[in-house]
């Protein structure tokens, strides 16, 4: 009994033309309606809001409306399977590909895999960075730091955008408020690859890289030495991606060789 | 054999946290909670926010570990729901309590998940003997699970469900009966329900087994058309305890002692000395119900 009760209170929860359980206690239909509708909304609200605060740029491009429209209906489609919310929203990017939404804003998508990569990386576990000195040193033996297999942090995403994505996102999170961002100055059809990190303090940080830069990390990752996943690479792209590694602390562990160099070595 | 829903687990709720005011922790409040010099004598947060590997939601926790007693509230356990305590959830709980000192745990006589899909909200259930018996088991497996008890909460309901055979609180005090779970007691949460519905707030107190209550919630609530003419109030945690809560929140303090207890306030959530006043006010009920008994 109990569990016909529960799914039929479950399913109008996301569905605002189905009627209340008829099992609700109420003097009036309109009482039940009511009653049940403060559910609905408590449930509605609380996943409106998990998407809201994990793509503010998203939110900023489609305008407030149509992104609501487009969570509800991403809601409704594909409910949650599980209670954590900040890893629920990240099926987002997903389901607005498949949605004319995309080909309207080109770069939706993209955004909004950046933004979904900047919640993994808020979350993702902690990693001690390989000190400055142990990078000066490999530095200072350029044939030993081209042997280097690089052990990344947790805490890191990248992806490869065929447009400005980083600048794009960059560009509104500067801005007073997402939705006052100036992109005049942008060339948006520019591709570039983005980086995703987190500093010191635990904040998220995005910058911009060349083309070819996410397809060096991927290779870093595979485990392929410095100078083969770099290989592509124009030396600008190199010098730009090789700062953010040893700068931003992007590797715990470096293995040159037999050696392991790491924090705790 | 570990408990079982006619085997409760022994002792009353352990006394986690200290019998003074604490507050609902909300990461905007970080700094000015770590700079205050007199903070509220605890925090508490919601498990699943704390559900990641790593980062700043751990570091500040571990932060105001070392300052204050930490409370963790659950709200998606689902422990009135149809399907048993999701063993995933309940690891990630058990991480969380190795890695912080978790001083007490509590969650809702509530349902959120059904069939495997989870609906971030408090859904209300039929209280009836099976309802009971399944309730039962569940918190059994939790504290099993977990090696602790926890504390369950009284929801704030908008409906009930017909073919009950008992009301809330005595639904509640079987449940602590039969499992050694304490209460975790709402009282805005017991005002709304019972304004919701017509009953007396005093005669549900009454039929409360309020010697294992090990920790009081207070917070605001919104209140809008019912659709009948009439006024439904909402558990919004949107604003300042209101003045009949408080009312109540003292006449549970006459007749049960003082308890520790929290300020809720979620949404629309204001700047930290708001927040700390809230506290500070339950405080002084804390010490009047302290001299009351004494006297």
């Amino acid at each position: 009994m109990s569990a016909v009760l529960h799914a039929g209170f479950a399913v109008g929860l996301l569905h605002p033309g189905m009627a209340a359980p008829s099992a609700i206690r109420s003097a009036t239909a309109s009482g039940r309606e009511h009653r049940y509708a403060v559910y609905r909304n408590n449930a509605t609200m609380a996943l409106l809001h998990a998407f809201e605060s994990g793509y503010p740029v998203v939110r900023a491009l489609l305008g407030v409306d149509c992104f609501l429209h487009a969570a509800r209906e991403c809601a409704r489609l594909h409910p949650p399977r599980t209670p954590v919310m900040a890893e629920y929203v990240a099926l987002l990017p997903g389901f607005l590909a498949g949605t004319p939404l995309a080909a309207a804003v080109p770069y939706l998508v993209e955004v909004a895999r950046l933004e979904a990569a900047c919640l993994r990386v808020f979350h993702a576990a902690d990693g001690d960075p390989l000190p400055a000195p142990a990078w000066l040193a490999l530095q200072a033996d350029p044939s030993r730091l081209g042997r280097a297999r690089v052990e990344l942090q947790p805490a890191c995403a990248w992806l490869s955008g065929t447009h400005a994505v980083a600048d794009l996102w960059l560009a509104h999170m500067r801005a007073e408020s997402p939705e006052l961002a100036e992109l005049e100055n942008l060339d948006v059809d520019a591709a570039q690859d983005a980086l995703i990190w987190r500093d010191p303090a635990g904040r998220v940080q995005v910058a911009a890289l060349p083309t070819g830069c996410a397809r060096a990390l991927d290779a870093l990752q595979r485990g392929e030495p410095l100078l083969q996943a770099f290989a592509a690479l124009s030396p600008q792209a190199c010098g730009a991606l090789l700062g953010h590694v040893t700068r931003d602390g992007l590797a715990v562990a470096v293995h040159v060789d037999s050696d392991t160099i790491a924090e705790a070595s | 054999m570990r408990a079982s829903p006619t085997s409760p687990r022994a002792g009353a709720p352990a006394p986690g946290l200290p019998m003074q005011a604490g507050i609902g922790f909300k990461p905007a409040h970080f700094d000015a909670l770590m700079a205050d010099s007199a903070p509220p004598a605890f925090v508490e947060v919601h498990a699943e926010n704390y559900f990641g590997d790593g980062g700043l939601p751990h570091r500040q926790l571990a932060a105001l570990g070392t300052r204050m007693p930490l409370s963790v509230h659950g709200v998606g356990l689902s422990i009135g729901g149809i399907d048993q305590p999701d063993p995933a959830h309940l690891a990630r709980l058990r991480g969380l309590f190795a890695r912080h000192p978790v001083a007490q745990f509590s969650e809702h006589l509530a349902w959120s998940s059904h069939g495997g899909i989870h609906y971030p909200d408090l859904l209300p259930l039929r209280y009836d003997a099976m309802s009971l018996v399944r309730v039962c088991t569940h918190v059994a497996q939790v504290q099993d699970a977990l090696g602790r008890n926890l504390l369950l909460e009284n929801p704030s309901t908008y409906v009930e469900i017909e073919g009950g055979d008992f009301a809330e609180p005595e639904f509640l005090a079987a449940v602590v009966a039969r499992t050694g779970c304490g209460l975790l007691l709402d009282v805005n949460n017991v005002h709304v329900s019972c304004q919701n519905h017509g009953h007396d707030p005093h005669a549900y107190l009454d039929a409360l087994p309020l010697q294992q209550v090990g920790e009081i919630h207070l917070a605001g609530h919104a209140v809008v058309d019912d659709g009948d003419g009439g006024t439904l109030l909402v558990d919004d945690h949107g604003s300042a305890v209101a003045d009949v809560v408080w009312r109540l929140y003292r006449r549970v303090l006459a007749l049960a002692g003082p308890r520790p207890t929290l300020i809720e306030w979620d949404t629309d959530v204001p700047a930290y000395p708001v927040l700390r006043a809230q506290a500070a006010q339950a405080d002084a009920s804390l010490r009047a119900a302290v001299l009351g008994r004494a006297a």
